[in-house]
């Protein structure tokens, strides 16, 4: 008896031992495998949205696109890349001018106005300042306006700073040009002009005091800004003409070049290298003559190599 | 006793494969509810996760009307560009929560923009000062940008 039923007890909670076991391992198991099966498909999932997310960013970031406004209700805009873009909306002066869905094609143009594509607010229109903001289906905004012709002159152009010396004798020196009375700004396409004051009358003359004797000084410091075409094996040369009564010397990046030289060449290093040009005019009038007429004739003429204005 | 042996041994085997088919199945049934709760947690945590990372939206206007001299009302429009509704939960401009803002749902490509208002307690000093206006959404993203009012 005691023989008999021992070893079948034993036998029998060892095989309830065993089942539970292998059950709450295979439990555990099933349990931390799962886990991490559902993790991995988790961060999967994760990883391929960040994807698409980085893929959209890098999309908008590629975008960009240039605004040519002509008026308060008309505007270009230019597509300078090879990714298309579509403008969803138009604002401007805080009121939405547009909406809809326009495409531009790579390296294409749109002009948008009230002729080329329907949806116009025309109530919004009417506010329109000229300033206008557009935005893309990528969600960028791009800003450009109706430039004035102040803007439109200060770039591509000489920035003539006028000065007269009001009393008597003549600054010799640039610095004594710019040491002298400031008249004001004007903005010139080019350095080249022709005149003749013809009379004493003439209200320059009068203003200035052109005809005493000593003269006073008129004269002008003219900066720019140019790009280098070329590259470093060839030089910037500017060669100038001008009257024989005025004084013309010329700054290369800061650099008074010495005065009488002409032409004036610089090598400005590796091709678009950037440059500021400085050119001092002074006319040293010497008053009128028996006829009460200026005898001289007042030019400058400049010829630029291998260099443009920067934009 | 022989008989009542063989009786007892069937018996029992039978209570033993009852007792662990039962346990067994417990056990089952408690991880497999476990191992659900586990996986419906974390898919929803990162469902939220994805919709927080695909909320794109900009700032497209905003302006400023000064309403009474101790009150500034900022009119802000939204665009989502994105692939999800997003709610405007929150519009702040310096900072400083705006009162009488209610939330807004702003659909993907939405073009008619709905406008937010909101109204600042205290006028923005001065024309031309620059305003740091802030949106946040419910997912917690959030765009700023500054503007002069």
């Amino acid at each position: 008896m005691t023989t008999g039923t021992h070893p079948r007890r034993r036998r029998s909670s060892k095989g309830v031992s065993s089942v539970i076991g292998m059950a709450i391992f295979l439990l555990l198991f099933a349990i931390a495998v799962s886990y991490i099966f559902t993790w991995t498909q988790d961060q999967g999932t994760y990883v391929n949205a960040i994807n698409t997310q980085a893929n959209l960013d890098r999309n908008r970031l590629s975008e960009n696109l240039l605004i040519t406004a002509f008026n308060s209700s008309s505007l270009n805009v230019q597509n300078p890349t090879s990714m298309a873009s579509v403008i969803t909306q138009i604002w401007s002066n805080d009121a939405e001018i547009w909406s809809g869905f326009q495409g531009i094609s790579p390296f294409g143009n749109f002009t948008f106005n009230n002729q080329t594509i329907s949806g116009w607010n025309s109530t919004a229109l009417g506010l329109s300042n000229g300033n206008f903001e557009i935005v893309t289906l990528n969600g960028n905004a791009f800003s450009g306006g109706v430039q004035t012709q102040f803007s439109e002159a200060i770039t591509d152009t000489w920035n003539v700073t006028w000065y007269y010396n009001a009393t008597a004798g003549q600054p010799s020196t640039p610095a004594g040009l710019a040491s002298s009375t400031y008249l004001g700004n004007s903005y010139w396409y080019d350095l080249n002009f022709d005149w003749l004051w013809s009379v004493a009358s003439n209200p320059v003359i009068a203003n200035y005091n052109l005809s005493a004797s000593p003269a006073s000084t008129l004269g002008f410091i003219a900066n720019t800004t140019l790009i280098k075409t070329t590259g470093s094996q060839s030089s910037i040369s500017i060669s100038y003409y001008n009257d024989l009564n005025s004084t013309v010397q010329f700054a290369i990046d800061g650099q008074l070049q010495p005065l009488g030289t002409n032409p004036i060449t610089f090598n400005g290093g590796s091709q678009y290298s950037v440059h500021t040009i400085t050119v001092y005019y002074l006319m040293n009038t010497t008053g009128i003559n028996s006829n009460n007429i200026f005898s001289y004739v007042y030019s400058l003429k400049l010829n630029v190599f291998n260099a443009t204005f920067a934009p | 006793m022989r008989k009542r042996k063989g009786v007892s041994e069937i018996v029992a085997t039978v209570l033993m494969i009852m007792i662990v088919t039962l346990v067994g199945f417990t056990v089952l049934l408690y991880g497999m509810g476990y191992f659900s709760g586990i996986t419906s947690a974390r898919d929803l945590a990162n469902a939220q996760t994805i919709d927080a990372l695909q909320e794109r939206f900009v700032i497209v206007d905003c302006h400023f009307t000064n309403t009474s001299p101790s009150s500034t009302t900022v009119t802000v429009t939204v665009y989502n560009y994105g692939n999800e509704n997003i709610f405007i939960s929150g519009l702040y401009a310096n900072d400083t929560p705006i009162g009488t803002f209610s939330p807004v749902e702003i659909y993907p490509n939405q073009n008619n923009n709905l406008p937010i208002n909101g109204t600042l307690s205290q006028a923005i000093q001065g024309l031309g000062d620059n305003v740091e206006i802030r949106v946040v959404t419910t997912l917690g993203n959030y765009y700023d940008n500054w503007y002069t009012s």
